[in-house]
């Protein structure tokens, strides 16, 4: 059960009730847009990306409670710059892509740190383990054009073995490091900006368990 | 025996340098035919690991050799050698000295263009000298072996020669580079 969310169920409500204006709502711009991640391969740092990812952000600096960050991923879609590593990472000992087609991150709380630096607290779920990660980020809009544009971009330290990514002998940290770096960069425009595209709406595992 | 170069023997820094490089450059040729038979996995990533790190100490070693050598001027050849002779030797030696630094250099951006990283014995990372270029990793791969191939050859030549000097010639060509026994 998801306490805060039903704790904020009643204020959600009065708020829409009231025609309060919650969080704007973004859509990720994907071609300005990037997931990295820095991993740890026998004691060297290396960089990769996710080629296909999709984020639903709703975002106010003034109104955290009503923002809401749902990212998914296609872990199929990992990128190395190394035919062999990409094949062993979409592979059984790691994201087992067969299995689990989608990783997915939705936040639950957020904290402002100041003006333009925050903090959010997700469910995080990969292959079939979900777990809470912390991200931090930094949200700024602008004026582009005749639009307008916000990036949103920041960093979440994971361990990739508490999501058992790494089986068998990867679970060696000497060969694969434990710790990986996530980063993301994002550019996000509203949604009226950008011609019409199908989001996907995936339901949240994370409320199973 | 003194650290530095005399006119007829190298010194102890010369020597010390010398035979560290030709056991790694062992341990190297060792790991390297055993990996290259390894499928992809844990166990060939340690195994590059290491060859990672003992090319890269290789590499160091080299620039202090190399530094050290300029500063202190090698014992000359015996003169009974003809010029040819000499010209061969010294040939072999700048042949040996670029492969020094031309196997971990090749290495170094083979792994870059691979996006592997080039750590030292887990201490630290070196920086990636190229960004990551799937054609430019093949083509290093083929440069490293092929360089491993010439240091094979020249390494050959350089020990026969050395032998030679030794057993035919029977000067001190080979013994210069050995620390001296009992008053000899």
């Amino acid at each position: 059960m998801n306490r805060p969310l039903v704790v904020l169920l009643p204020v959600l409500g009065l708020a829409v009730a009231l025609g309060a204006q919650a969080a704007p709502s973004y859509r990720m711009d994907s071609a300005k847009s990037s997931l990295r991640f820095v991993a740890e391969q026998t004691g060297g740092k290396f960089e990769g990306s996710f080629k296909h990812f999709d984020a639903l952000i709703a975002f106010s600096p003034t109104d955290l409670a009503s923002s809401r960050f749902d990212v998914t991923v296609d872990p199929a879609s990992a990128e190395t710059q190394d035919a062999d590593r990409n094949q062993t990472i979409v592979g059984p000992d790691f994201f087992d892509v067969a299995h689990f087609r989608t990783a997915h991150f939705v936040t639950t709380t957020f904290r402002a740190i100041d003006a333009t630096h925050f903090e959010a607290t997700g469910k995080l779920t990969l292959r079939d383990v979900t777990r809470d990660v912390k991200i931090a980020f930094t949200f700024s809009s602008r004026k582009e054009g005749a639009g307008e544009a916000a990036y949103l971009a920041g960093t979440a330290d994971l361990k990739r073995l508490e999501f058992g990514v790494g089986r068998g002998d990867y679970k060696d940290t000497d060969t694969v490091g434990d710790p990986v770096q996530v980063k993301f960069n994002l550019r996000l425009t509203p949604p009226t900006h950008l011609p019409d595209k199908k989001i996907p709406t995936t339901p949240s595992p994370a409320q199973s368990q | 025996m003194p650290l530095r170069n005399s006119i007829d023997r190298y010194g102890a820094a010369a020597q010390a340098l010398h035979w560290l490089i030709v056991v790694l450059v062992i341990v190297q040729v060792t790991i390297a035919l055993r990996a290259a038979g390894m499928p992809f996995g844990p166990g060939k990533a340690i195994a590059l690991a290491w060859h990672k790190s003992f090319g890269m100490t290789i590499l160091m070693l080299a620039v202090l050799r190399l530094l050290w050598r300029l500063a202190n001027p090698v014992p000359s050849l015996p003169a009974t050698m003809k010029s040819y002779e000499k010209g061969l030797a010294h040939v072999s030696h700048y042949l040996l000295y670029i492969l020094l630094f031309a196997m971990p250099l090749s290495g170094w951006v083979m792994s870059a263009a691979h996006n592997y990283p080039v750590s030292w014995f887990h201490l630290f990372t070196w920086p990636s000298p190229v960004a990551p270029d799937h054609e430019l990793a093949e083509k290093m791969e083929d440069v490293h072996e092929a360089l491993a191939w010439t240091l094979g050859a020249v390494v050959t030549a350089h020990v026969l020669a050395a032998l030679w000097h030794h057993f035919v010639r029977k000067d001190d060509v080979l013994q210069r580079m050995l620390p001296r026994r009992e008053a000899s």
